[in-house]
Order: C-alpha cells, then structure tokens, then sequence
C-alpha cells in the first residue's frame, strides 16, 4: 500500500518534470524577430482588478499597435502579489518563456524581481512607488516618485492657504511611502499636520479611527487608502458628520464612488489622457485601475525603443535605449527617464466635477 | 467627553454585531461541540444572496433580505447533511470536523468568487439618503439603529426558546449530553439540523446587515467569525446571555483600546484579550 | 534549469516547514495555527541582519533559531495549557498578534516596506548566487533537518509526546508533567521553522508581512494534513503537492480569471473529502 503511493508520487513528480522541459525553449532558439514581454501581476485572488487592469491596459496598447518592424508578444503570469509566487512566475518567464522585458506591478513584486532580473539581464520596468525596485542596469520604474506628488500636494496647500492638515493612512506599502513623502516636504512650511491615524487595511470598521480624527480641528483631511478601504472610510467620514473637505493623491482617481468626493480636488500622478480613459473605458466598461495607464505605457515605450534599433535588440540593447527616452508622448502625459532609471511624468492637481476627474487648469 | 460617548457607540454598534456572530455560533457549538469555520461562509452567502436579489434582478428590499436569511439556512443544513453528518457517524474529533469545516469555507467563498469577483460591493445606496441620528452628542445610522435592535431581539427570541419549548429543552439536553438525549428519544439528529438552519439563518443576517452598514466581500466571515469565537469565549462558550455579554464586552473593549494606542493594534487588542480569558477564565465570564 | 531549481527551493523550504510542524501537529497532536509567526521570526532576524550588519548568513540563522525559540518558550508557556480546538484557536490568536507586530513595529521590521536587498549566503568567498548553487545547500540543511526530526521522533523523547498525543491524562496519572514535553516540542518545531524563515528570506532577498499572515499558518498546516500526519515523508508530498499545484496549472492553461479560485474549490474539497474518508492524510499514520 505504502510503496505504492511513493511509487505513485515519483511517477507524478517525474511527469510534471518531464512536462516542464518539454515546454522549455532556450532564449537562444527565439524567433529572430519576436520580442516577448512578460508581466507579472496579480491575476487572481482578492487584487485580481488590479492586475486584470494592468492586462487589459497592454492589450489595448499591443492591439493599437500599427505596422511594427519586429513582433511583440505579452505573457501574463499570476502572482496574487505573494512574494513566492512572483519569484516562480519571473523564474518561469525567463527560463521556460525566455522574454527579454520583464514588468511587475507593485513595490513588492518589483522587489522580488528586480534582482532576478538584474542576475540574468532581462530588463525589469517595475510600476512601483519604492525607489529600490530600480536599483542595477536593467531596472525601470514607470511610476511618478512619491516625492514628486508630494512637491505639487504641498504647492496646491500652500496656494490654497490651508494650514492644518489631516491625514489618514491605511499600512500598506504604498501608502505609507506617500505619507512619508508628504511629511517630508512639509518640514519648513507653515502647514502642519494636526492630526495622523493609522488604519489597518483589510478592517472595514474605522469608526473610531475617524472619530479621533476629528481632533485638531483639520482644514482638509488627505486619505491615503484605495479601494475599498477608501469608498468605506468616505462614507464613515460622512456617517460621523465631517464636512471637512477631502482630498487625496491618486486615489479618487480610480474610485467607481465617485459621489462620495464630488466637489473635492486632488493630485494624480499625472494627467492621463482623454484618449486612454475612453479606449480603456469602452473595452473594459469600468474606470481605469491603479497602475493600467503605467502598464500601457511601459509597452509603447518598449515598442518605440526596440523600433529605434536596426537589429534585433537584445534586453542590454533595449535597457541603453530605455535610458535616453525623452519626451516621450504616453498616456500619462510627457514621460522622460529621469536619472535613477525612475520614468517621470509630471503629477497634476485633478478635480471630481459632476463624477467625472478633471484637471484644474 | 464626545469622543467618548461616540467609542461607546462605536463599541456598542461593533459589539452588537459580534454578538449576533456569537449567538449562531453558539447554537452550533452548544449541540455539536467543535469550532464550525464553515459558519464564516453563510455570513457571506447572505449577503451575496440580496446583492444578486436586489442589485442585480431588482426584487424588493424585504422579499431580498428574507430570502437572503433563509438561504443561509438552507446552506447550512445542506452542509450538515452532506459533511457533518457522514463525519459524525465516523466518529471523527472535534480537530477533523474542524479542518473540514476549513474545507467548507474555502470552497464556498471560492464558488462566490467564482459568480460574483472578490471586488468589495456595498449593498446600501448614497450616504445622504441614510438617516442619521444624534444621540448625546454622538451619531449613528438608521443600519446601526437595526443592527442593534436585531440582536436584542434574536437574543431573547433565543433565550425564549431555550427555556420554554420542548424544542429548546431538547437543544440544552443535547449540549449536556448526545448520548443520553438518544436514549431518552431525542432525535438528536434531526434537532441538530434544526439548530444549524437557525444559526445558519443568523449568520445569512449577520452577512446581510454589516453589506448594509459597510459592504461585503467572499471572505467577509471569516475575520467576523473570529470576533464572534473571542466573544463567546469572553462570555463563556455555549451561552446565549454569555455570547452576547462577551460581544459587547469586546466590541467596547476594542474601540476604547484604540483611544490612546493608534487603531492598527485594533486586532491585537481583540486577540491578546482572547489569551488572557483563555489563559485566566477559560470557562468565560458566566460559566461556573 | 533555473525555474526547476527555484520550484526546488521554494519545495524545499516548505517541506522544512511542513515536517516542523509535524512535530506539533502529528507526533504531539497539537493543532497548531501560528506556524509561520516563527516562518516570519527567522525570516526577518536574517533580513535585518544581512541588511544592517556583516555578520554573515550562517550567523543570522542562528540568531534566528535563538529569537524562534525565546519567542515560542514564551507563546508556548500559555499554549500548553490547552488542548484540542481552544490549542487551534489561542495559537492562532499568537499569529495574528505576531503578524500585528511584523506589520505596525516599522522601525525593526520596516512595516508595510518589508526588507529589500538582502544578500545570498556567503561561505569561504563563495556566494550562492545561482539557483543551482542555492538549492544544493537548502538541501543540505534541509537533509540535517530531516534526520533531526527522525531522531527525535524515535528517541525516548518522542515515544512520550506519541504517548500525549494517544492519552495525555494517562500519561499524566504515571508522574509524566507533559506540559514541559509539550513545551518543548514547541520549540524545537518553532526553532526548525526559524531556519527555514532564514533561507527564504535569503533566497527570496525580499520580505514583507504578508508571507506571515495567519491564512499562510493554514497553508502550511494544510500540507501536513494532506501529505500525512505523524510521517515525514507524508509532510514532505503535501508540502510538494502544494507548491507545484499552482506551477502546474501555469502550464494547463485554465482561463486565468477563474484558475485561483478553481484551485481553492479544488483544495477546500480535497480537505473535506480526506477528513471523511482519510483523516490521516495520504501517507500519514495518526488520524486527527
């Protein structure tokens, strides 16, 4: 009974062995004229809209895509942003897929994969808020820096004469790195912030956290939370009878609530245009996710630097060229590859005016 | 002293709904004798039941909401049928039950994701239409207002039951003794399916009154579960009043927590006071 | 070749998780949920270490091992005193706590940021930078951990925490005080899952909360469920049988938007079907 389990479980173990090299195909066999991208994203599990953004966003592009001189193809791979699954789905992509650009969406995937990237010289452009995810040769990020929406944030403060400041920070990565960012930029002004709660997100109850919020008497309260802690935390707010104006960065951008903050500005990482919110809008029939404009510049990006290239490129090739983009026409407005390989697009301040997010000129 | 007025209620509000958690769980524990994880997933079954009723066909509020309730309770007579009674009959410990149950969960929030994506969905409409209360200087919703009623009501509609009816005798003779109910004529089995179509039915509600107040999501029971298990341990497992005592007693304890210490300690809070029962009055407050 | 070493390494780490928990939850009959708070304490005495110090990889393991076991000394002190389900529900309370702590503690652990940068081991002026390289030495230490594991199981030692998992009053009626056996086999499970927290964090060379939380204590306690309680060997297939599943359906092609969820449904029902037909597991020799 036992050894036939075990010989049942050797059987399995060589089949998936064998099933896996026969799938593999050595970089070098790659057809002279394909680019392959592959993207690592969450696809499943509870931030799967966040990923199937992200692929809907680069099929668009791959689809708008005219007469090319090579080939692009786009390979998903899930990691439900789990550390261990986007070390296996990057290690598949490159051994068994042999792509030549890599992308990964948020700080910690693009932790992960950043260095595997680096060790086998694939390009990586991660859509990240942590500087690291860009350290080495063939790291990009495509992401506005924190410090650069908090420069405007402060700017459209101070404009505005607001001196106390609320803030309400869920403990999450990216959050947190703005929060800090913010913080920053305000030592040596006359704003302060008189009152910071912490939330945990994944909680739906912040009555409490909102109710302490309340001291200090803030002018405006900056929410750092996404969806869904940020639709709850608006409507909580307005439960506990705040009226304060709410602002944020980013995030009511991206709300399919946008009734809870109508009337409020805020500051986006940029100015994305008109063009992508309807393509993406009308393919997918819902408001455009965290990072799908990031994602579907990244392509256009990679297409116009391997395009440049007379030869096929090789990934060394498409990282030099990756490095002289300027000016670069792309949904978040004009993009440049800033010094620390960081992809800059200038952040804006945006309103939401009768549901719809529009820059205040 | 707003503020404080305002915690009370928060606590109040966050308790009452840990107490409608702790008085299903309760009723499943007090006959069965193991920690049912596969309750969390009726939490959400209701609430999904009235968002595909109410958002998505368009039925009306109160058809939806009955509906919603009942169906939690026939899934959770079906699970009965289909896994806690071939367990049963096998004699299988507490521990076996409870890493099916585990089972039970996993499968049901999937099949929801499946249907309806894991994206959080709120079933109440604009804040402004919500009616809002004053109260000594502190504010709650009209939902809230419900919450709190509703658990007072299924308290006593329980505590009635349990002393009063022979089906309710029958219920406290199984929890002090399976076997002996048997031998007396209980029919134990079909009792106990009973007992898991109520408590089921009041997790469906449980589901449905916090996608009210705040939203829903496949997972939604699981961490509301948790609450309920620390309540009714609080108050003293297996008792209507204990379960309830407990709630409240947590809920108060977790939002006046996080007056002075920053809210994400919120669940340390809530599990640190679970080992400190556990370790100093495991039988609970009311226990003797 | 790489991806193969890496699905070896990821397979490796987990079997040493899997088989250290096995120690608690099949030869001692301890059901325990907080495995990976021990997981996330050598993973992050290694991050830190590695990132802040020169000490060197090896040294960081034993740091790790040091801070798993004072830590589970602690937790386990409490923890012995339960039994069955309460055991369950207190240590997964001690996870929740423990994640709590990894999350909001920002000045150790980097909260939310989790650690970037960390290095590969470094022995004699040879780094483990290949994939290749890194599982040979997982394997060795995974192998050492092996062997551990055997003796103690067969030693006198571990006939007795067989003995406690079989009949813990019995045992206590001889003059055995099974608390410090169950104490100490705590520690010594939590100190191997120390060692394993220390290679994935040094082969992943980023780490952050969300490898800890409590749903990753089930992920691992489902492995020893399912490969077999009270047998090494058993822990070592349901920790492989987890990690490639989803590897496997890479390749199948299931439409993406449903494949997790497929897989959940898949899993949850395996879980109730072992639990009626094999509690023990596929190769395990205790049924739970």
């Amino acid at each position: 009974m036992k050894t036939k389990w075990i010989i049942g479980i050797i059987a399995a173990v060589i089949l998936v062995i064998v099933g896996i090299a026969l799938f593999d195909r050595s970089p070098d066999q790659a057809e002279a004229g394909l680019i392959k991208i592959g993207v690592v994203a969450p696809l499943t599990g509870d931030t799967a809209f966040l990923g199937e953004g992200v692929r809907e966003a680069m099929l668009l592009a791959k689809e708008q895509l005219g007469d090319t001189e090579y080939q692009y193809e786009l390979i998903f791979e899930d990691d439900q942003l789990d550390p261990k699954m986007t070390a296996s789905a990057t290690n598949k992509l490159i051994d068994i897929d042999g792509v030549d650009v890599l992308v990964s969406f948020s700080s910690g995937s693009g932790n992960v994969v950043a260095p595997i990237a680096e060790r086998n010289e694939i390009v990586h452009l991660g859509i990240a808020s942590d500087p690291n995810v860009a350290n080495g040769f063939y790291n990009f990020i495509h992401w506005t820096p924190p410090a650069e929406e908090a420069r405007v944030f402060v700017e459209e403060l101070e404009k505005r004469n607001i001196s106390r400041l609320g803030m309400i920070v869920p403990n999450q990565q990216g959050a947190v790195a703005v929060a800090d960012a913010v913080k920053e930029r305000l030592e040596g002004t006359d704003i302060e912030i008189v009152n910071e709660q912490t939330i945990n997100a994944g909680d739906t109850d912040f009555r409490t956290a909102v109710n302490k919020a309340k001291d200090g008497n803030p002018e405006i309260y900056l929410l750092f939370a996404f969806t869904p802690e940020l639709e709850i935390l608006g409507r909580q707010m307005k439960e506990a009878g705040i009226t304060t104006p709410l602002t944020s960065i980013e995030a009511f951008e991206l709300t399919e609530e946008r009734d809870l903050f109508e009337g409020y500005w805020y500051v986006n990482a940029a100015e994305p245009t008109n063009e992508f919110n309807q393509a993406f809008n009308s393919r997918t029939g819902k408001n455009q996710t965290l990072g799908a404009p990031n994602a579907y510049d990244i392509f256009n990006l990679v297409v116009s630097v391997t395009e440049d290239e007379p030869q096929r490129p090789t990934p060394k090739d498409i990282a030099e060229g990756l490095k002289d983009v300027e000016n670069f026409n792309g949904a978040l407005g004009n993009l440049s590859v800033g010094e620390n390989d960081i992809i800059l697009s200038p952040a804006a301040v945006r309103i939401i005016q009768n549901g719809q997010p529009v820059t205040i000129k | 002293m707003d503020i404080f007025i305002q915690l009370t209620l928060n606590g109040l509000i966050a308790g009452s709904i840990y107490a409608l958690v702790a008085l299903g769980f309760n009723l499943s524990y007090g006959t069965m004798r193991f920690f049912d994880l596969g309750y969390s997933a009726l939490i959400a079954v209701g609430g999904y039941t009235v968002f595909f009723l109410s958002r998505q066909i368009g039925l009306p509020l109160p058809i939806s909401i009955l509906i919603g309730t009942i169906m939690a309770g026939i899934a959770g007579y079906i699970i009965y049928l289909l896994v806690y009674v071939p367990l049963r009959k096998r004699k299988a410990s507490n521990m076996a039950l409870l890493v099916a149950s585990l089972g039970i969960f996993t499968v049901i929030q999937a099949v929801i994701g499946i249907f309806f994506s894991s994206q959080f969905r709120t079933l109440s409409g604009p804040v402004d239409a919500e009616r809002i209360f004053h109260v000594f200087g502190g504010s709650i919703t009209r939902i809230q207002v419900i919450i709190l009623g509703t658990s007072i009501v299924v308290m006593f509609a329980l505590a009635i039951i349990f002393r009063f009816t022979t089906f309710g005798k029958s219920i406290r003779a199984i929890g002090d003794s399976e076997e002996v109910s048997k031998i007396v004529g209980i029919n134990t089995s079909r009792i106990i399916g009973y007992v898991l179509f109520i408590g089921s039915a009041i997790a469906g509600l449980v589901g449905i009154l916090v996608g009210f107040d705040t939203g829903i999501t496949p997972t939604m029971g699981f961490s509301l579960l948790l609450k309920g298990v620390v309540a009714s341990i609080i108050g003293g497992v297996g008792n209507v009043y204990g379960g309830v005592v407990g709630a409240l007693f947590l809920g108060l304890i977790e939002n006046y927590g996080i007056w002075h210490i920053s809210t994400e300690w919120k669940d340390a809070i809530a599990f640190g006071l679970l080992i400190l029962f556990l370790y100093f009055r495991p039988q609970g407050i009311f226990r003797k | 070749m790489a991806y193969l070493a890496h699905l070896g390494i990821l397979i490796s780490i987990f079997v040493m998780l899997s088989m250290s928990l096995n120690l608690v939850v099949g030869y001692t009959g301890l059901l325990s949920v907080t495995h990976v708070a021990f997981f996330g304490i050598g993973a992050y005495a290694t991050a830190i270490l590695l990132t802040m110090t020169d000490i060197g990889f090896f040294t960081s393991v034993v740091v790790g091992i040091i801070a798993a076991l004072t830590s589970s000394f602690l937790i386990g002190l409490i923890l012995s005193k339960f039994d069955d389900d309460f055991y369950a529900l207190a240590s997964l309370g001690f996870n929740i706590i423990v994640f709590s702590i990894f999350l909001n503690l920002q000045s150790v652990t980097g909260g939310p940021f989790g650690i970037s940068g960390i290095d590969r081991p470094e022995l004699f002026g040879f780094i483990f930078t290949s994939n290749v390289s890194f599982l040979a030495l997982t394997l060795i230490a995974l192998v050492a951990l092996y062997f551990l594991s055997h003796f103690i199981v067969n030693s006198s030692f571990g006939r007795v925490i067989k003995a406690i998992r079989d009949d813990e009053k019995a045992l206590q009626i001889f003059g055995y005080r099974t608390h410090y056996y169950k104490l100490t086999i705590f520690m010594i499970s939590a100190g191997m899952a120390a060692v394993a927290g220390s290679f994935f964090a040094s082969y992943i060379t980023f780490i952050d909360p969300s490898s800890f939380a409590a749903t990753e204590s089930v992920f691992i306690l489902s492995m020893v469920i399912l490969g077999g309680l009270a047998d090494n060997k058993g822990a070592a297939l349901g920790a492989a049988t987890i990690i490639l599943l989803p590897e496997f359906l890479r390749f199948v092609g299931m439409p993406s938007d449903i494949a997790a969820q497929m897989r959940q449904v898949i899993y949850g029902l395996l879980l109730i079907v072992l639990m009626i037909y094999r509690p023990q597991g596929f190769l395990g020799k205790y049924r739970l």
